[in-house]
Parts: structure tokens; sequence; C-alpha cells
């Protein structure tokens, strides 16, 4: 660790053949966490999982280019039998995400309007608890915890939209909090927004562990630039800015167009099976 | 101009990362917001008004917690993309 700014900039000023290239330097940073083959085998899933989670860390803290291909330098460097791990910790390509968290959902008795009309406020943060099971599971990410609060103040509705504090993702406490009168309201536009907001949300969970914890995504350009904002990146700024900022530069966040257009993706698939 | 709004943003609470973020929007406001902003910079109770398709600054201020700079700026996008901004002042925060 203590060599780990050489190894950036070792890795800055090496002229590489290749611009995805290691540096020797690096190469040994990882191969320091090497097991042999028959000792990995042993190793149970959940084992395998930590040990990749360690080796993900160590990519991400050489700040590796956009096109950087992990796949072919896990092989390299570890084996087969561990890359054959990563492509399964590996979540699956966003448009396959979008079709089975669709499913889920529309899958979800309990959250068909009609049904969830006749829920308490408890019953429904329930349903939405296990359907962030799902979701997490779907995104190869631990599942946040669900609650609501009723502090978060009232919530008007224009046409489609709803307007108002709506809810958040906490990097800290790694939950999930919804608008407590967003979630108890039987209005249609508001029922819709709270099925786009545990998407929403728990999209900013995926965002926050591929940054901080393990990247599973498998774009890592996407990544990169999500940290720009959610990590310590050039940007730095992440969340409800727009009192400091202004609207603009809250809305463009790299880290909020992801999670608003892959909400809006599945919102669009489910929402006629939703009233159905 | 640039080492004013950069070091008065700073003097009135912002940090010099935000400062610096804000800068290159904040030298290029439409009139009359260029000249709002110069008057809040030689003096903070100096906070004027102006509405724009629906939004006003003291409105962003007083309903959106805006500190007056992000609602300068947010008046900005309403004046130069005014369906985009309109769109995102109607949603949620979330």
């Amino acid at each position: 660790m203590e060599n780990l700014e050489d190894i950036e900039r070792d890795f800055e000023q090496t002229e590489c053949s290749e611009v995805e290239d290691l540096n020797p330097l690096q190469i040994d940073y990882l191969r320091e966490l090497d097991i042999a083959p028959e000792a990995w085998e042993s190793m149970g899933i959940q084992a395998q999982d930590e040990h990749l989670g360690l080796i993900m860390h160590r990519f991400q803290e050489m700040k590796l280019p956009h096109q950087f291909n992990f796949k072919q330098w896990i092989e390299k460097i570890f084996g087969s039998k561990v890359k054959e791990s990563y492509e399964r910790i590996e979540a699956p390509q966003d448009h396959i995400q979008i079709e089975q968290i669709s499913g889920v959902l529309s899958d979800c008795k309990e959250l068909k309007f009609d049904n969830w009309c006749n829920l308490e406020l408890s019953e429904r943060i329930d349903v939405l608890n296990a359907v962030e099971k799902q979701i997490a599971e779907i995104e190869h990410r631990p599942a946040c915890p669900v609650n609501y609060d009723a502090s978060m103040g009232s919530v008007q509705i224009y046409g489609d939209n709803v307007y108002g504090h709506l809810g958040g993702y906490s990097q800290e406490t790694k939950d999930i909090t919804l608008n407590a009168n967003m979630v108890e309201s039987n209005d249609p536009t508001a029922y819709l927004e709270v099925i786009d907001t545990i998407v929403h949300e728990g999209r900013h969970a995926y965002q926050d562990y591929n940054i901080h914890v393990c990247e599973v995504h498998p774009r890592h350009s996407e990544v990169a630039s999500w940290a720009e904002t959610m990590g310590d990146g050039k940007w730095r700024y992440w969340g409800d800015c727009s009192t400091e900022l202004g609207q603009r530069l809250y809305e463009q966040q790299s880290v909020e167009i992801d999670a608003r257009n892959f909400a809006t993706d599945i919102k669009e698939q489910i929402t006629d099976k939703l009233f159905a | 101009m640039k080492e004013k709004i950069c070091r008065t943003l700073k003097e009135r609470g912002y940090s010099e990362h935000s400062a610096k973020l804000l800068l290159p929007d904040l030298m290029r406001l439409s009139a009359p917001l260029d000249r709002m902003l110069q008057a809040w910079l030689n003096n903070e109770r100096e906070q004027l008004d102006y509405s724009c398709n629906g939004f006003s600054i003291h409105g962003l201020q007083r309903e959106r917690g805006m500190k007056y700079p992000a609602a300068l700026l947010t008046m900005d996008w309403l004046m130069k993309e005014p369906e985009k901004a309109v769109r995102s002042l109607t949603k949620g925060i979330k």
C-alpha cells in the first residue's frame, strides 16, 4: 500500500506497447494476492468472492484506463480458474439487468397497483425490501435495507412527475430511504414514482459498490465515469447539490443520468403490466 | 473578474473546489443575470430577483433552499434551455 503512489506514477511514466498494459511493479503488486489453483478450488464460493474483491480493489487503486481489459489480465496473472470465478461475479450487461429486474417487478403480485392500494405503509416497505433483495441479486451486489422517512416533506404531482424530496441512497449507511408521503400515496403517479425511485436508488447502490468495493459492472469506462462524481474524481459532487451548485449540475451528474435512464428503461417496460 | 468571483464565493461559504466548478458558468451568465451577479459580488445583501418560465430567483431560494449563485445559475439554465430546465425542476430530487 505504501508504494501505491509509485505504482500509479510508474504506470503513467512507463511506455507501454499497448495502452492497457500493466507495468512490472503493478503486476508484482497484484501477484501478492495470487493463490495456487488447487488452493483456489478448495476455497468456498464466498471466500473466492471476497478474495476477488481484494484483487479488484487493487486494480481500482491503479486508476487504469477506460478500455482496460480486466478478464485478460486476471487470467494472465491469476490463471483461468480465477478468471472463471471473476466471470461468475461479473454482473450481467445492462440490457439483461433491465430485462430481469422488469421481470421481478412485473411478477410481484403485491406490487400490482390494485393490490398495492390495499397495503399499509409498513407492508409496502416489506414488499420493497423483498424486491430490493432480488434486484441486488441481479446486480451482483449486497442488498440495501429500505426504510421510509416521514420528515422528507410533502410531495406534489405535476402531470406525470412527482415533485419533492423523494428518496435517497446513503453511501455511509448503505441504505435506501424513501419519502413516506410518496410511499403512502394511492395516486398512480406517486405509485409509479415509488417503483422508479427504488430502482434508481438501487442503481446508486450498484454504482457505489462498483466504485468503492468490487468492480462487477461489465463496462469499466462507465464505472470510471461514475467515479468522477461519486468517487474522488475530478467533479467530486454527488447527490442533491442543487442548493449549492444549481439545478443543471445536479441534473447532469454522470451517476444521476445513468440511474435515471436505467430506471426509466425499466419503468417503460413494466408500466402496462403493473396496471393490468 | 475570475479571481473576484472565486474569492467571494469562498468568503461566502463555498469550498475552493465548488467555486472552481461554478466559475465557468458564472462567467457566462446571460443578461441581466450577469449584472445581478456583479451586484451580489459587491454586496451580499444585493440579491435582485428575476422571473422566467414560471420560476423566480427568490422562489428558487425560498422553496428549494438554493444559495443565490445556485439560483442565478438555475435561472440561466431556464433562459438557455427552458424545456430541459423546467422538466428537471418539476421532477423530484432523489
